[in-house]
């Protein structure tokens, strides 16, 4: 335990003393942020007969990004409809009132281009990824999918024969174990309760009927969000929209975050499983992403999965570690290890977790922490595709679709007591998930509050 | 650190042939020929000392990958006791450096702001990188130099190592898909197995000394056996000069290839079944065949991937008879492109009461590969446009483009690469079935089916003749 509090005492200095050698920020942050300002100041919103559009207009490649951003996730369905919106939206790739059967298929193929479905907790993304040459007969095929799908019994026992697999082999990775048993544990009182993909139940039991009248009563403009990444014209998209989504009702959806999901005590789940290592995942809840208190969260479980993952693996205790950020509605943190010493890491773990919480992270490494940020915003926005899904989140989650460049200079205000008193405040009860030996959980250790 | 490439690369580069005709097909109309395209914006030299320097720009955001590949891996294991060494070293490198490593990597990369960093051992390349702000470029050079130009390896280190790539190790046994991939691969190479796992055998992993550690390192990670690779918004002559002045220290040495005869593969002289028995709810079928050599016969890679993108299409018959069917749940083909023998791979999954009529269906469409109108013009139209809208996709990220260009560096050279979208789309139906003919049909092949205990025993009866009669025309 000794050893462990002087090796993370050493690793926050030299941290400290790393950032004492970096380039000064401003003149940093000015050179790796050279696009993002003028790539957001040619980035414009508009209505389109109620349909929010976010449209960035740039001509670097022929490559158009459109994402369609169906909002309110696993909040729009019951527990016994779960998964109903990607059910309906994968079940119309089989076809249509405009391209019946497998001609849906065959039109989207002759374009080149990719069509997506993904379901979140707090939205669906229906998306597609082209070259701006094949737009508009891409976008046929994409709006009329949603709109006029035709759900016959092939469509549906196609889809539900690809769908139940691949739920029920969800937890087959202990990786995939690991997230579903600390999932139902952290949002057990949640709306996030409801898996977005559905369950094998909801899946099994879903009519064409039933996907009718989700479709009847939840397709409405003012649940989308469209974002638009390429080099297409406003007079396009609002064509386009006009003939399509924007013939939907509008409807008095409105878009909120989810609450919070505050654990009032640490809590254990373990599961037996026969695996050559032990897997270990645990979450606590964080702030909304539109608190102040968030970027500061942010950077407090940066700060520990950098820990963790720097003293277990030295130590040889495991090939990964770390400490995952859930950038969500309800967000939160957690830690995460698999390891045949449980016990070993689990110390170290709680010892990082003290440190956090008690010393001050210099001023040097809350800088180098920012600069990684906008290093990382470059990294993570390459592509059109990558950067629509950006402007989306920032949007959704922080109500406004500039908050992601600027987020760099947001994080250069966070000071080392911010840091120590956000991670006293929510990195407690933690809920952990354990999948692996059972007879070496350490249990108490886990319980800690 | 990994078995696997960094974000947006392909390790089985035959599943993502698109991906590399992607790379540059559209920066030009099709009638041209893109070697010509890729030579206006790909620029290399070779240093002094052998060192390959690539240099391929893209200034769509300002950052930087530089990679390292050196020429071993898996195929270089020529003895038991060999068998993860060289995966063991790509680990122990990041513990073992001097220069700006004298700390450690991860201080070191944080100092260059590197946005990511790891290492990748394959089959025939082991690879370094680190993508960071261009503006830090001669630091990031430097510091790749100072990663693989020399190393030490005191013991205790090496223990700690050895407890995380068993770590490693154990984490790829826990996942069912890995177990069948282990199994298969060793039905399908047979006594070739240890030249084709770069992951490595535990035992020898653990028994691993500082002097076998020592001996791979001095024989392959030589200059004239390795290559830089740097990718994004850079300018190739100031890659060639931050490369020059890091890596001029790093000594020349003795080919490692020169007087030693790496024997071929062992050939399938039958087909072979089994079964894996795992944690899994439904089933999955694996089966493999041996496929083209690219130093042997090149036009094969380039027919395997054609072949692959026309069966993987979402309306190709394949997907119709099995997938739409709702026999299997997905079915997808995959080549390799491997020096020795690569292999050719065919995925499918389905539920453990479609069994017999899905085992049935899959022989059968096997069978059909080389039938007259197995796939049809449409189909080729198709996978074109695919094709050239995946080009599109892929010029957009930068950073990613830097592992496809080092590992083919290192199984065959930079002119595969740059050759390879013209000889794709050289490719005609009939170059795709005399590759159908050579390497497929009525060929001897693997099929391995994952399964859960449960299952297993209560369709013993289907399962068994299913594999009994694999392979039997």
């Amino acid at each position: 335990m000794i050893r462990t509090s002087a090796r993370i005492a050493r690793l926050a200095l030299a941290m400290a003393l790393l950032g004492t050698v970096a380039t000064p920020v401003a003149m940093s942050a000015a050179a790796q942020s050279r696009d993002a300002p003028s790539l957001d100041s040619v980035t414009v919103t508009y209505e389109v007969g109620g349909v929010k559009v976010i449209h960035r207009p740039v001509s670097a490649t022929d490559v158009v990004a459109v994402n369609l951003y169906l909002l309110g996730g696993v909040r729009q369905v019951s527990a016994d409809k779960a998964g109903a919106e990607p059910f309906l939206l994968y079940a119309s790739e089989y076809g249509t009132k405009g391209y019946p059967g497998s001609s849906a298929r065959l039109a989207l193929a002759h374009t080149g281009s990719w069509i997506t479905v993904s379901a979140t907790a707090d939205y669906t993304r229906y998306s597609f990824r082209g070259i701006k040459q094949e737009f508009d007969s891409t976008w046929a095929v994409f709006a009329d999918r949603l709109l006029h799908p035709t759900l016959d019994s092939a469509a549906m026992t196609i889809t539900r024969g690809r769908l139940l697999p691949s739920i029920r082999s969800a937890s087959e990775s202990p990786d995939g174990h690991v997230s579903q048993v600390a999932d139902s544990l952290a949002f057990e009182s949640h709306p996030y309760a409801i898996p977005a993909e559905g369950t094998e139940g909801s899946i099994a039991a879903m009519t064409a009927d039933d996907l009718r009248s989700y479709s009847a009563a939840q397709m409405m403009t003012s649940r989308m969000l469209l974002v638009v990444v390429g080099d297409i014209s406003r007079a396009q998209i609002e064509r386009v929209v006009t003939a399509t989504f924007a013939t939907l009702p509008r409807g008095a959806y409105t878009w909120s975050l989810p609450a919070e999901w505050p654990a009032k005590a640490p809590r254990v789940a373990a599961i037996q499983r026969k695996l050559p290592t032990n897997y270990i995942l645990g979450y606590f809840s964080g702030p909304l992403q539109s608190s102040p208190d968030y970027p500061a969260f942010a950077i407090a479980v940066g700060y520990l999965g950098g820990i963790l993952q720097d003293i277990i693996r030295s130590e040889g205790l495991s090939y990964a570690a770390g400490a995952p950020l859930l950038e969500r509605g309800a967000t939160g943190g957690g830690v995460y290890v698999s390891t045949v010493r449980p016990d070993t890491v689990l110390k170290i773990i709680n010892t990082a977790i003290d440190y956090i919480q008690r010393d001050a992270l210099p001023r040097q490494a809350l800088i180098k922490h920012a600069q990684r940020y906008t290093n990382g915003y470059h990294y993570r926005t390459e592509s059109n595709a990558e950067q629509a899904d950006v402007l989306a989140m920032a949007q959704l989650y922080r109500g406004d679709f500039h908050a992601a460049a600027d987020y760099g200079a947001v994080l250069r205000k966070v000071s080392g007591g911010d840091v120590t008193r956000v991670a006293r405040k929510y990195i407690r009860n933690i809920q952990y998930a354990f999948v692996g030996d059972t007879t070496r959980a350490p249990i108490k250790l886990m319980l800690k509050p | 650190m990994m078995l696997t490439p960094p974000r947006g690369a392909c390790r089985v580069l035959g599943a993502c042939a698109a991906l590399v005709v992607a790379l540059f097909g559209a920066a030009a109309p099709p009638a041209l020929a893109q070697r010509a395209t890729l030579e206006r914006m790909i620029r290399d030299t070779v240093l002094a000392n052998g060192l390959h320097v690539i240099v391929v720009r893209n200034a769509s955001v300002p950052l930087a990958t530089i990679e390292v590949v050196v020429r071993t891996g898996a195929f270089s294991q020529l003895t038991p006791e060999d068998e993860g060494v060289p995966h063991l070293l790509e680990h122990m490198l990041f513990k073992s450096g001097d220069g700006t490593m004298a700390g450690s990597f991860d201080d070191a990369a944080y100092k260059v702001e590197a946005i990511a960093h790891n290492g990748v051992t394959e089959a025939e390349a082991v690879a370094y990188y680190v993508t960071l702000p261009s503006k830090n470029l001669a630091k990031g050079v430097k510091l790749m130099a100072d990663l693989v130009r020399s190393a030490e390896f005191e013991r205790e280190a090496l223990k700690s190592e050895q407890r995380v790539v068993s770590g490693e190790l154990q984490r790829k046994a826990a996942e069912p898909q890995y177990l069948l991939y282990h199994q298969a691969s060793q039905a399908l190479w047979g006594e070739g197995w240890s030249r084709k796992n770069p992951g490595g055998n535990l035992l020898a992993v653990m028994g691993a000394t500082p002097d076998r550690l020592r001996g791979f390192f001095r024989k392959y990670y030589i200059p004239n056996n390795s290559a830089l690779v740097v990718t994004g918004d850079v300018v190739a002559a100031e890659v060639f000069e931050a490369a020059a002045k890091s890596f001029q220290s790093w000594k020349q040495g003795d080919d490692p290839f020169k007087g030693t005869s790496i024997a071929p593969m062992p050939p399938l002289k039958a087909s072979r079944t089994g079964v894996v028995e795992a944690d899994v709810t439904d089933l999955t079928f694996l089966v493999r065949w041996h496929g083209p050599s690219v130093g042997t016969d090149a036009a094969g890679t380039y027919a395997a991937d054609v072949f692959s993108e026309l069966l993987n299409q979402p309306l190709s018959g394949l997907q119709q008879r099995l997938v739409d069917s709702g026999l299997f749940q997905s079915v997808t083909l995959g080549y390799e492109t491997q020096k020795n023998v690569g292999p050719i791979e065919l995925y499918a999954r389905t539920t453990p009461e479609k069994l017999e009529a899905a085992g049935a269906a899959l022989k059968k469409e096997i069978s059909l590969f080389s039938q007259p109108g197995y796939f049809t013009d449409d189909d080729v139209a198709i996978a074109k446009k695919r094709q050239q809208v995946l080009t599109a996709f892929q010029l957009e990220t930068a950073t990613s483009l830097a592992h496809p260009v080092a590992s083919l560096w290192s199984v065959v050279g930079l002119d595969y690469y740059m050759d390879y979208v013209d000889n794709v789309r050289a490719q005609t139906p009939d170059d795709v079935r005399r590759f159908v003919a050579r390497y497929l049909a009525g060929k001897p092949m693997t099929l391995t089916v994952l399964v859960s205990p449960a299952n297993r025993r209560a369709m013993r009866p289907t399962l068994d003749g299913l594999l009994s009669k694999w392979g039997v025309e």
